[in-house]
């Protein structure tokens, strides 16, 4: 795992919107994945895949299919580092 | 075994080849891949395996040792730097993200230790959102042949995609940029 502190959710957030080519919304912890983002299955399993280089192991794919909003992920992602 | 998390790649040998044979000629596998609802026999498929592969490798879960899933090139071509690849998952396997990553791994080996500039890769109607899916990198459509292969009495378009070196490597950057924000574990 990963021993760098976890980054704050703006920072977070404006990676995901520019790793997803993300324009014209601003996102917020309330932000839908599916309902405003768009995101499809593909785009989850990006996002398992940084995930599981983030923590340095694999990730249960349901955990993060499971996630609703951008806060979720920011939260995951935290759950992911040491604290 | 060449571990890329919980996926490994192990070059293709002959004890693999029933339960090969058995992925690729049992239920949707028989259509989706290579042979598109063609049955050969176990000898012809053990030879078409060997003449035009160019690099085959077995998808193994790590955690267990079971038999995931197969990818392979052929139709390599040294000079004009390209080839095609076909890759086939256990049902149980398919839909995870690690599998998945196993095969990018094998067209990356591709990209870098074979010095491609592009690889093909061929799908139909039924099965290009699960393509699409395993591959998860920009694809660019370069033929569309309509009413082109029939499976299972029905007419399907054949396309053919191409990924381009420059692509995966751009890719390959985005990740990187995304990864030095969260940090790699």
């Amino acid at each position: 795992m990963s021993t760098e502190s976890p980054v704050p959710f703006h920072t977070f957030a404006a990676a995901i919107a520019n790793y997803f080519e993300i324009q014209d919304l601003l996102l917020d912890g309330e932000t839908l994945l599916v309902e405003d983002l768009g995101f499809d299955s593909i785009m989850y399993l990006e996002i398992v895949c940084l995930l599981e280089d983030v923590a340095g192991r694999p990730i249960d794919d349901g955990l993060v299919a499971s996630l609703r909003t951008v806060g979720d992920l920011h939260h995951f992602y935290i759950s992911l580092k040491p604290r | 075994m060449e571990l890329i998390g919980r996926g490994g790649l192990v070059p293709l040998n002959a004890n693999h080849l029933g339960w090969l044979y058995w992925l690729a000629v049992s239920g949707d596998g028989a259509w989706n891949w290579r042979w598109r609802g063609h049955h050969p026999s176990p000898e012809e498929f053990a030879a078409r395996l060997w003449s035009d592969g160019h690099l085959q490798r077995v998808i193994v879960d790590s955690s267990t040792g079971r038999l995931a899933g197969f990818v392979q090139s052929f139709n390599y071509d040294p000079v004009a730097r390209h080839a095609h690849i076909s890759a086939i998952l256990a049902p149980e396997f398919r839909r995870l993200a690690w599998p998945i990553r196993s095969i990018q791994s094998f067209v990356g080996s591709l990209f870098d230790d074979w010095n491609l500039s592009k690889v093909y890769m061929e799908t139909h109607d039924q099965n290009e959102g699960q393509f699409k899916w395993g591959l998860r990198q920009p694809l660019r459509l370069e033929a569309c042949r309509r009413g082109h292969i029939s499976i299972g009495g029905k007419l399907l378009t054949s396309k053919t995609y191409a990924l381009y070196r420059d692509d995966w490597v751009t890719a390959a950057h985005r990740t990187s940029e995304i990864l030095n924000v969260f940090g790699r574990g």
